[in-house]
């Protein structure tokens, strides 16, 4: 190691430091992003699997239900047919009923017909037994009287005595002879009058009784026809019923196949919420590996650290007698305003170092007594380009200013990054002054953020003086070019995010002139 | 987290880079003690560490894809299952139409059977009127 320059050392050996902190600093980050990232992905999955559950036995349910209701379309559906095939049995029963009843009709109305002529040949019967009886009648009316007369001319003849009385006995004879033929006659005739009689009576009672029968007959024709209408209204209901459960069953099919679908889906559901677990378990597994790699990794760094440490106190010690006369002209420097040189121990001088986190009004003087060269080449360099990128200006600048403009050495810097000088012209008002001055600074840059504060940088207008490793005072510098003023604002502590004002809207004149 | 991971790598490069560079200008016996003793196990770690997490991030995106077809797995029965219940519901309130028209039929055909003897008692009553008067 003596080969080597100590003070050259030390600056390798800080800036190995730095960056083993930032690895540090960022590996232990990406492991809380990751184990957050882990635990998120498992109570995602945890629900998935919750959900998939609830959704598997809504499925259940769903089976089950359309199972019970579908038995029970099934059973209505077989009454709808049952109902259908005795309604057409009694509408064809009705059927045949109108039929009876119409040929019971029929067969009466031609009975009545038939009736009604034999009343008529009756009536003509007796019509012409009476005429024959009148006749009968008048018959034997003149026989009486023909044999009365012969009987008297006989008994006349007789009663003479001498003559012979062969021709009146003759016509006696005759005349009685025709009176017993009168009288039978009209005894046919009188026989055949009662008969003719009767039959019109029976003739009668068969007309009356026929039409009793057409009455009824037509009444049963009547009853059957609106029987029938009812049968057929019972044969419509039924089909209706019949074409409703044809419905049903299509929408009971219909859900069956959905709940089908349904369960399936669940179950590739759960399949691949089964398979997600595995696979977060698995990346748990990754992260737990990774986990021990870390703090093993971790246990490096921090050994490294120490043994760095304790290395640069050995090389400070080395460099001990060059360092007091640099600090002896960088106080000369500053006072006499001759170009002054910056060391490691800068640290240690009054104007910069702080015993508190937050800065005395003498300290915030003499830190802007550092800051003032360092405002107007910033005003003119980077406000008036109008265009300044994050990070390079804390890189290129802070050096050009440790050397052009504050006319300090750069290479009696700590840290060759030891000034930075941050900006963002799109909000038009940023001005961030970073003076980092120790190399035992190792909280510096985790006070400023990852990546020396560039995160700060992007709200705007937060800049830091950090001029004590361990007790760093930071503050922010807000210029408005447009009313040419400017704000400064401290941070409580170290790590707090608020932010204090602690001079606001100073006329950047005012500041410029210091 | 690959933000992060990618953030990490880049500083694990910048690590061994700087470790490279400063190796010409730092290369004594304590350079190479620090090396062997700290530097290079750590860069071992490190670099397994991080493909451990790169693995770790390569399965959670496979558990997302996952996830999302399980999100959409899950819509969709529970769509089905609102189908179900949508198709029971209309089936129901058609059975009622089917259970008021099969009542009607019942109804119905039960009186047309009803009425049937009384048509034939009728009829009979027509036919036993003239039993007593034989026709002429």
């Amino acid at each position: 190691m003596s080969s080597y320059d100590p003070r050259q050392l030390i600056i390798i050996i800080e800036d190995l430091l730095d960056c083993l902190q930032i690895w540090s600093s960022v590996a232990r980050d990406t492991l809380d992003e990751a184990d957050w990232v882990q635990r998120t992905t498992r109570e995602y999955v945890d629900r998935a699997s919750h959900r998939a559950a609830i959704v598997k036995s809504q499925a259940q349910k769903d089976e089950q239900l359309v199972s019970a209701k579908k038995s029970r379309y099934d059973s209505v559906a077989a009454k709808c047919v049952e109902a259908a095939t005795e309604t057409k049995e009694t509408l064809a029963e009705s059927q045949k009923a109108l039929d009876d009843a119409n040929q019971t009709y029929t067969r009466w109305e031609l009975e009545l017909a038939e009736a009604i002529a034999w009343l008529e040949r009756a009536m003509k019967r007796l019509e012409t037994a009476e005429k024959e009886c009148e006749r009968a009648k008048k018959a034997v009316q003149r026989a009486e009287e023909e044999a009365d007369k012969a009987s008297r001319r006989y008994n006349s003849c007789l009663r003479d005595g001498d003559k012979s009385c062969k021709s009146e006995k003759r016509a006696y004879e005759n005349a009685q002879a025709d009176l017993v033929q009168a009288l039978e006659r009209l005894k046919r005739a009188i026989r055949e009058l009662e008969a003719a009689g009767l039959e019109v009576q029976r003739a009668q009672a068969r007309v009356s009784n026929c039409q009793r029968a057409v009455e009824l007959a037509e009444q049963a024709v009547g009853d059957a026809q609106h029987n029938l209408d009812i049968a057929r209204q019972a044969e419509k209901m039924a089909a209706i019923s019949l074409e409703f459960s044809g419905i049903v069953q299509q929408l009971a099919k219909q859900a069956e196949t959905a709940a089908e679908q349904e369960t399936s889906t669940a179950e590739s559901l759960l399949s691949i919420v089964r398979e997600a677990s595995k696979l977060t378990d698995e990346a748990q597994l990754y992260l737990s590996s990774a986990s021990d790699l870390e703090d093993s990794a971790q246990g490096y760094v921090s050994s490294l650290n120490l043994e760095l440490t304790s290395r640069i106190g050995s090389l400070i010690a080395l460099n001990q007698p060059v360092s007091e006369l640099e600090a002896g002209a960088i106080v000369k420097g500053i006072v006499s305003g001759s170009p002054p040189r910056l060391s490691s121990r800068l640290a240690h001088l009054p104007h910069v170092a702080t015993a508190t986190d937050v800065a005395s009004q003498e300290e915030l003087e003499q830190a802007f007594k550092i800051l003032s060269p360092v405002l107007p080449y910033y005003l003119s360099s980077i406000i008036g380009k109008a265009s300044c990128e994050i990070g390079k200006v804390g890189e290129q600048i802070g050096t050009k200013i440790l050397e052009d403009v504050m006319d300090l050495r750069v290479v009696e810097v700590t840290n060759a990054q030891g000034v930075d000088i941050k900006a963002q012209d799109k909000v038009g008002s940023l001005v961030a002054v970073e003076v980092k001055t120790s190399m035992q600074d190792k909280n510096f840059s985790q006070l400023l953020g990852k990546g020396y504060g560039h995160k700060q940088c992007s709200n705007g207008w937060l800049k830091a003086v950090g001029v004590n490793p361990n007790q760093v005072t930071v503050l922010g510098i807000h210029i408005n070019p447009q009313s040419e003023t400017f704000t400064i604002y401290q941070r409580m502590d170290n790590k707090a995010k608020d932010w204090n004002s602690i001079m606001s809207d100073v006329p950047l004149s005012q500041f410029l002139e210091r | 987290m690959e933000d992060e991971l990618w953030f990490l790598q880049q500083k694990y490069r910048d690590l061994q880079e700087y470790r490279a560079e400063i190796r010409a200008v730092w290369d004594d016996s304590a350079a190479h003690e620090l090396n062997g003793r700290y530097l290079n196990p750590h860069e071992a770690d490190a670099e397994m560490m991080q493909n451990a997490l790169v693995k770790q991030l390569d399965t959670l995106e496979q558990v997302n894809e996952k996830l999302e077809i399980a999100s959409k797995l899950a819509h969709f029965a529970e769509k089905l299952s609102l189908e179900v219940s949508q198709r029971l519901t209309s089936a129901d309130e058609t059975l009622v139409d089917v259970y008021k028209n099969l009542d009607l039929s019942a109804q119905y055909n039960s009186k047309a059977k009803s009425n049937i003897p009384l048509i034939y008692r009728v009829i009979a009553s027509a036919n036993d009127v003239c039993g007593d008067t034989p026709a002429g």
